[in-house]
């Protein structure tokens, strides 16, 4: 019997087999042509074509940003913070990925509030990138958003200058561009510490644009700004502020100023100018109240430069504390002027304290006769005035002090009463700051220490001590004189219950640009040292061109006593005769 | 008459060793060519996946941290605006106002008493007020060695 034939069998296996390695041959022949040709085409990318090719892979993959840091912040003696940063979206069109401009600005100018056609005109100038609006409100960044206008608009987080307590020290902080730029106050002057430093970053995208993080690299590392810290009192400055706008309203006056400042080291601890305006919304005032009244702006300081007159007169032994002087009501100087009382009134004999108390100008111009120009020329320049101060503001003045050689007769005569001579109110507190410490003259200023971006607090400190410029017994000589204004003389608005308050009042006619003085237009000023029996702070208001009352001892006086009561509280300064003056004492509330 | 000799000619002759003396010589393995083919592949090609594994895996852990780093971003937004917020909220401006609100008013006479400290006391006593220094470093959470040891002399 013959057995089957095996299925596949030997003869079948080797033909299945030799069929397979014919197709294998063939495909992996395929194989070899396909990774030849890739090779081939891999050799001509890689250098034939490599050139052109990189360019345009890094163009497209790779590119160096500017990474910014953040603008130091400001705070106020006690930590309060006065500037910061908050990141705002700023607005941009892709002019060349918009069809239709028309449709694009209806759509857009009403949510970014501007006029359509001034989005059209931006939009119309082509090209890849243009700003539409920097720094917009959050809510206006939403809205945009939902418009869905990805490709056509964009927006790029940047960070924004803000003021969180608004007007609070305008005139002090200033303001920072939308770039971050100093352009006011203490941002223009501590600029280059504010300032951040920008980075360089190379940055990788992937073909859908996004960053590939391992191909990242800091060329440049972005440095914050460094934070200031600043002598003012945020609670102190408000106090001022509100002061300020109080007394200027109530007598309608055309602007103002007030200082405070601590008698022994010069630190700022308001600084006040009206009219006011909000550093957050700059732009939206007239550049006529961005101005630091207190720094910027000399005035006559009328009688409170009587005080300058009778230091530099004591300090030359041309008069002492008992020397009396007679005031018949007016007095004919040479060059055919005639200086009269407020209300022509004759004092009759008046001491040094008299003249102080009463603000007699009788008795100061003789006083002034009596020193002479030179010596008088020269007290004032030692006492600072015609000389800015050195505060750490912008735009300081120094005041007008007309060399000596330009002095008539008449000049010892008027500028014993204060006219002549322009001052800034902040050269006018420093110069009272100096009766009030013993004589020492010292430099205004409002940083008190920086903060690093590390952490580290470092205090800025005057290594110039404060030069003496009047001897200790004048300068108590002159605090006690200016006690017995407070008490029963021409300031007694300015007295402040539980303290013993030094001052002088002031009220200048302003001087016309034509010559002569303007009828009707004074500015009114107090200038005030509490306590008096331990001087802590001096406290200067001025009011420019009152209406309805123009005395010093009238519109400016009331406004020192409210101001410095508060200060005091606010500094925990126990009241006059409590004993308060040793270690440990403090006010409370009840 | 010269005979005519047969020349002989000896040719060595590998001889067949003995059964007994043959050792067995260990051919070097030949695998089939296709398995040789696959197995050089998966050499090679195991280390150029793991490297595109890797590759891949830090490409989407960059996405990853990105991401996270937007969200720090946000956050840092969020906490500069809600800074900014508490400084607004803490002006003195508005607190006045707020305190006028609720009825307070500032002290009338008699309502303010000096309390006298005799020396020594403050020593055992907590300090009240601190000094701004040590303030300002508090509110920047910065209490520590740095404004410390900076605080003026």
């Amino acid at each position: 019997m013959r057995s089957p034939a095996p299925r596949g069998g030997s003869r079948g296996a080797p033909r299945v087999l030799a069929l397979s390695r014919g197709r294998v041959r063939v495909v992996a022949a395929g194989w070899l042509v396909c990774l030849v040709a890739l090779f081939a085409r891999v050799a001509y990318l890689q250098t034939a074509a490599s050139g052109p090719l990189r360019e345009l892979a890094l163009r497209q993959q790779v590119g160096a940003v500017e990474v910014r840091g953040s603008r130091g912040r400001i705070y106020d003696r006690s930590g309060g913070e006065l500037a910061t940063n908050v990141v705002r979206d700023s607005v941009y069109a892709v002019p060349r990925a918009i069809q239709d401009p028309q449709a694009f600005a209806r759509t857009v100018a009403p949510v970014l509030r501007l006029p359509r056609r001034e989005v059209l005109e931006r939009v119309r100038r082509g090209g890849y990138f243009v700003w539409l609006a920097r720094q917009v409100p959050p809510e206006v960044a939403s809205r945009l958003r939902a418009l869905g206008l990805d490709g056509q608009l964009g927006l790029e987080p940047e960070p924004q200058r803000t003021y969180p307590a608004r007007g609070l020290a305008a005139h002090v902080l200033g303001f920072a561009g939308v770039d971050s730029q100093g352009l006011a106050g203490v941002e223009l002057q501590y600029d280059a510490l504010l300032r951040s430093r920008p980075g360089r970053v190379l940055r990788v995208r992937d073909a859908l644009g996004r960053e590939i993080l391992e191909g990242r690299q800091v060329l440049v590392q972005p440095q914050d700004g460094a934070d200031l810290v600043l002598t003012l009192d945020r609670v102190v400055q408000h106090v001022a502020e509100r002061e300020l706008d109080r007394t200027v309203a109530e007598y309608r006056a055309a602007a103002g100023a007030v200082v405070v400042m601590d008698v022994h080291t010069g630190e700022l601890l308001a600084l006040a100018s009206a009219p006011r305006y909000d550093p957050n919304r700059y732009a939206d005032f007239p550049e006529e109240a961005w101005r630091n009244r207190a720094v910027a702006e000399a005035y006559e300081p009328g009688s409170t430069l009587k005080l300058a007159v009778l230091a530099a007169a004591l300090e030359a032994g041309v008069v002492s504390p008992t020397s009396h002087f007679t005031c018949p009501g007016s007095l004919r100087v040479p060059g055919g002027h005639t200086i009269r009382e407020a209300h022509g009134q004759a004092h009759g004999v008046v001491s040094l304290a008299d003249i102080v108390r009463l603000s007699c100008n009788v008795g100061a111009a003789q006083v002034g006769a009596r020193l002479g120009a030179q010596f008088l020329h020269r007290a004032l320049e030692r006492f600072g005035f015609g000389r800015p101060t050195g505060v750490d503001l912008p735009g300081e003045s120094p005041g007008i002090l007309r060399p000596l050689s330009a002095w008539s007769g008449t000049d010892p005569y008027v500028v014993a009463i204060g006219q002549g001579v322009a001052a800034t109110p902040l050269q006018v507190a420093r110069f009272v700051a100096a009766i009030a410490n013993g004589g020492r003259l010292v430099r205004p200023h409002v940083a008190a220490a920086v903060r690093e971006p590390q952490g580290q607090l470092r205090r800025l400190v005057d290594p110039t001590p404060a030069p003496r410029v009047l001897p200790r017994e004048v300068a108590a000589s002159l605090l006690a004189m200016m006690e017995r204004t407070v008490t029963d003389g021409t300031g007694t608005a300015a007295a402040v219950e539980g303290y013993r308050v030094a001052g002088k009042t002031g009220t200048a006619q302003k001087p016309s640009p034509s010559g002569g003085y303007e009828a009707g237009r004074y500015v009114a000023s107090f200038v005030g040292v509490v306590p008096a029996d331990r001087p802590r702070v001096v406290v200067l208001v001025v009011v420019d061109e009152p209406r309805g009352a123009y005395y010093g001892g009238v519109v400016a006086a009331p406004a020192f006593a409210r101001i410095a009561a508060q200060t005091l509280w606010a500094l925990g300064i126990p009241p006059s005769g409590s004993g308060g003056g040793r270690p440990g004492s403090r006010v409370e509330g009840d | 008459m010269i005979a005519e000799t047969r020349r002989q000619r000896t040719y060595p002759v590998l001889l067949p060793q003995e059964a007994g003396d043959r050792t067995p010589v260990r051919r070097p393995a030949r695998g089939h060519p296709m398995a040789r083919g696959l197995l050089a592949l998966v050499l090679v090609a195991v280390p150029l996946l793991g490297h595109v594994w890797l590759e891949s895996e830090a490409a989407q852990r960059g996405y990853r941290l990105r991401e996270l780093r937007t969200e720090v971003a946000e956050l840092r937004r969020e906490r500069d605006q809600l800074r900014y917020r508490v400084a607004a909220l803490r002006a003195p401006d508005r607190l006045e106002r707020e305190a006028h609100a609720l009825g307070l008013r500032p002290p009338a006479t008699g309502q303010l008493a000096a309390v006298a400290v005799p020396p020594g006391t403050l020593a055992a006593a907590p300090q009240a007020a601190a000094p701004w220094w040590r303030r300002f470093g508090d509110l920047l959470g910065q209490r520590p060695a740095s404004a410390e040891e900076s605080r003026p002399r």
